[in-house]
């Protein structure tokens, strides 16, 4: 049995997602096995047989009974949890865009992992980039300790009344999924006192008072559906931030909300990074700023909804601008660096658009050094093409 | 229960936009008359989600989901486990799906529900067709009938296949009850819903629905084939509790050519494939016979 008391642990981030998950308390739960998150699948199993945790768990047949198990039983009242990887989440896109149209506050985490073709296990955001547009909210994690907190922190979001909808964690696969690192487990009645039970209040499956939920809606009434959906986006900036706030007054964990930096007060050059490249980009910031050169970073934290303001008002006095995607979309740019770009509509710094990592090819502290000279090098010019390709053979750096 | 026993009205309200004859919406409505309040249901993309379930007009007057086309069986297996969590799993947890809808694109899931002995309720109009879309062959469509994917041009004969056996594959998997049938037989459809509707673990109900436009038929003589279907031995009315199989009507095998030939959809057929039924529909009803006669293997 796990402690119930706070207690330290030298875990990987697969089973801080799955001890997370116990301290939520789901009352349903269907997973279904894919690398690199397929170690949660079988910690859930455990800690429900275990009675660790208290829930049905449901061993599907896909990635999209998955997902559909957890939408129905969360539209029948009820807290739930799922994670994926990739192929997986791409095999339950329909299911996952009918969760967010839904408004159903489902919290999944998932392992980042190339998309194929060219197939690969490895990290990439190929996977969850195409599903910006399924109205869910999706957040980069950087390490562990903030894949646990976040987790936590993901249902009190998406359960808010002025949101209800649902959020996927992302977090590098293997970089984070299959390394272990020391990980501070909240005590049970901690994460209960931050995250109550929950109680839906908006509608649910109930014999006493029939309704339907994600029937056809023509086009009469469509629109203002819709129109809702982006107003829940919208507002969850707002809850993301007291969120956040009420955790780090609790917890003494602060991560900035949508956004957070490192060493941007007096900066000339950033770069805006996510996930794990934010722990290499914090050590190579601090070595050229030893070397007085005066860098800084950007983490986007929230990639949906996008902190279009929170960008602009940490750039907007930049020389210069380098946007790191681990995915591409291709024949236009990286989806990181086309969100920041238009934030900063309007303004004249140069920004470039670094292309790295793809297929986990490892982001080592000199590509990102390499990133920092190029935007140095920018002398107040736009260039033609902002996207270059880091370490990538036959690509001059 | 009897039929005389049942309410007019069920939870399956009138006013839906089902086609004149459609035998799918007589299917739901004579469901609901059995099943009553204390029922979840879902229906995926289907004729009965679009004549049914379109805001802000909805037939059902019990809490009703609807979700995708391939996902009926773990959307039902959803809804299920959360009531039992809540303690609710009283509730019959209903689905009304297609034949494409449970054959087809949602066989997977329906394999897996059953095989986990979920408890859920699902019921198959099967009309032997993508009807709403327009009419295509489906994994139900039956041999030599005609529809747009399977033409009658060119020396084609209309669908090359025979359709799958649904109940049999499920059977295949140990559910707990399976059964199959017409709402001409009234009270042997009724005996099996109020049964199912009683019953916990996996239940699985296929109805024959006849739909006036994929058949090419007139709107009235719907009832009047359901009945046919079955003397001819071309539906067969059967049972699997617990796996026990009990055939619940043996055909006479006779009026086959006359029951096709109602139909336009076979319009075309010849002789020859009319034998090529006969002597599918045989060899069906002797393995279902055999299996019949093998339920002392439990023993």
């Amino acid at each position: 049995m796990l402690p119930k008391e706070s207690y330290d642990d030298l875990i990987t981030a697969n089973q801080a997602v799955a001890i997370a998950a116990v301290r939520a308390k789901p009352k349903v739960i269907a997973v279904y096995p894919i690398s690199p998150q397929t170690p949660i699948v079988g910690f859930l199993a455990q800690y429900c047989a275990s009675g660790d945790l208290d829930a049905e768990y449901v061993r599907v047949e896909s990635e999209h009974s998955a997902m559909t198990v957890v939408a129905a039983a969360e539209g029948t009242g009820v807290r739930t949890f799922t994670s994926t990887a990739s192929q997986g989440l791409a095999y339950m896109h329909e299911v996952v865009a009918a969760t967010g149209g839904m408004r159903l506050p489902v919290v999944m985490f998932v392992a980042n992992r190339t998309l194929m073709s060219p197939g690969g296990i490895w990290p990439e955001y190929s996977d969850v980039m195409p599903e910006r547009d399924t109205c869910w909210l999706q957040v980069f994690v950087e390490d562990n300790q903030e894949v646990f907190d976040m987790i936590i922190q993901a249902y009190k979001i998406a359960e808010n009344q002025k949101v209800l909808l649902p959020i996927m964690v992302c977090g590098d696969g293997f970089i984070l999924t299959h390394t272990a690192d020391t990980v501070e487990i909240l005590s049970q009645r901690d994460v209960d006192d931050f995250l109550p039970p929950y109680e839906p209040k908006h509608a649910f499956l109930d014999v006493e008072k029939p309704l339907a939920q994600g029937i056809i809606v023509p086009p009469e009434y469509h629109m203002e559906a819709k129109y809702q959906l982006h107003q829940a986006m919208r507002n969850a900036k707002k809850v993301i931030k007291e969120v956040n706030d009420e955790f780090a007054e609790k917890f003494d964990r602060d991560y900035g909300g949508l956004i957070d930096s490192y060493r941007m007060e007096d900066a000339d050059y950033a770069l805006v990074v996510v996930g794990t490249t934010v722990s290499t980009t914090r050590i190579v910031v601090d070595t050229l700023r030893e070397k007085g050169e005066k860098v800084g970073l950007v983490k986007l934290r929230f990639f949906r909804p996008f902190p279009v303001d929170e960008i602009k008002e940490m750039l907007v006095n930049i020389k210069a601008i380098g946007v790191f995607d681990r995915s591409l979309s291709y024949g236009s740019t990286g989806q990181i660096f086309g969100e920041v770009r238009n934030a900063l509509y309007g303004e004249t710094i140069p920004i470039l658009n670094f292309i790295a990592g793809l297929g986990g090819r490892d982001i080592r502290e000199k590509d990102i050094k390499t990133m920092f000279r190029k935007i140095s090098e920018m002398n107040n010019k736009q260039p033609e093409d902002p996207i270059v390709f880091i370490n990538t053979r036959g690509i001059l750096e | 229960m009897r039929l005389k026993d049942l309410e007019d009205r069920g939870l399956y309200v009138s006013g839906d936009s089902a086609c004149a004859g459609c035998m799918a919406a007589n299917i739901a409505i004579n469901i609901m008359r059995i099943l009553g309040k204390n029922t979840i249901g879902s229906v995926p993309p289907s004729c009965m989600s679009v004549f049914g379930s379109i805001f802000p007009k909805l037939n059902w007057d019990i809490p009703y989901f609807h979700m995708q086309f391939s996902n009926t069986a773990s959307t039902l297996t959803g809804i299920s486990r959360a009531l039992k969590v809540q303690g609710k799993d009283d509730i019959v947890v209903m689905g009304l799906a297609g034949d494409g809808g449970t054959g087809d694109i949602g066989l997977q899931d329906l394999s897996a529900a059953a095989q986990r002995d979920e408890n859920i309720l699902y019921i198959c109009y099967n009309n032997q067709a993508y009807e709403n879309t327009g009419i295509q062959a489906s994994g139900q469509t039956p041999y030599a009938s005609w529809s747009n994917t399977t033409p009658i041009i060119n020396g084609h004969i209309g669908n090359p296949n025979f359709p799958k056996d649904i109940p049999r594959i499920l059977m295949a998997h140990d559910a707990t009850y399976v059964a199959t049938v017409s709402t001409a037989y009234i009270q042997d459809f009724i005996s099996k819903i109020e049964k199912a509707k009683n019953m916990k673990g996996f239940r699985y109900i296929e109805a024959l629905s006849v739909c006036t436009s994929g058949w090419k038929i007139p709107s009235q003589i719907g009832p009047k084939l359901v009945k046919e279907a079955v003397k001819t031995g071309y539906w067969i009315l059967m049972e699997c509790e617990k796996g026990k199989l009990t055939l619940n009507k043996t055909p006479e095998f006779t009026g086959l050519k006359e029951f096709l030939l109602k139909q336009g959809r076979f319009i075309h057929i010849k002789d020859e494939e009319i034998e090529v039924i006969a002597k599918h529909i045989k060899r069906r009803w002797n393995i279902y016979k055999s299996l019949e006669q093998a339920n002392h293997f439990d023993e």
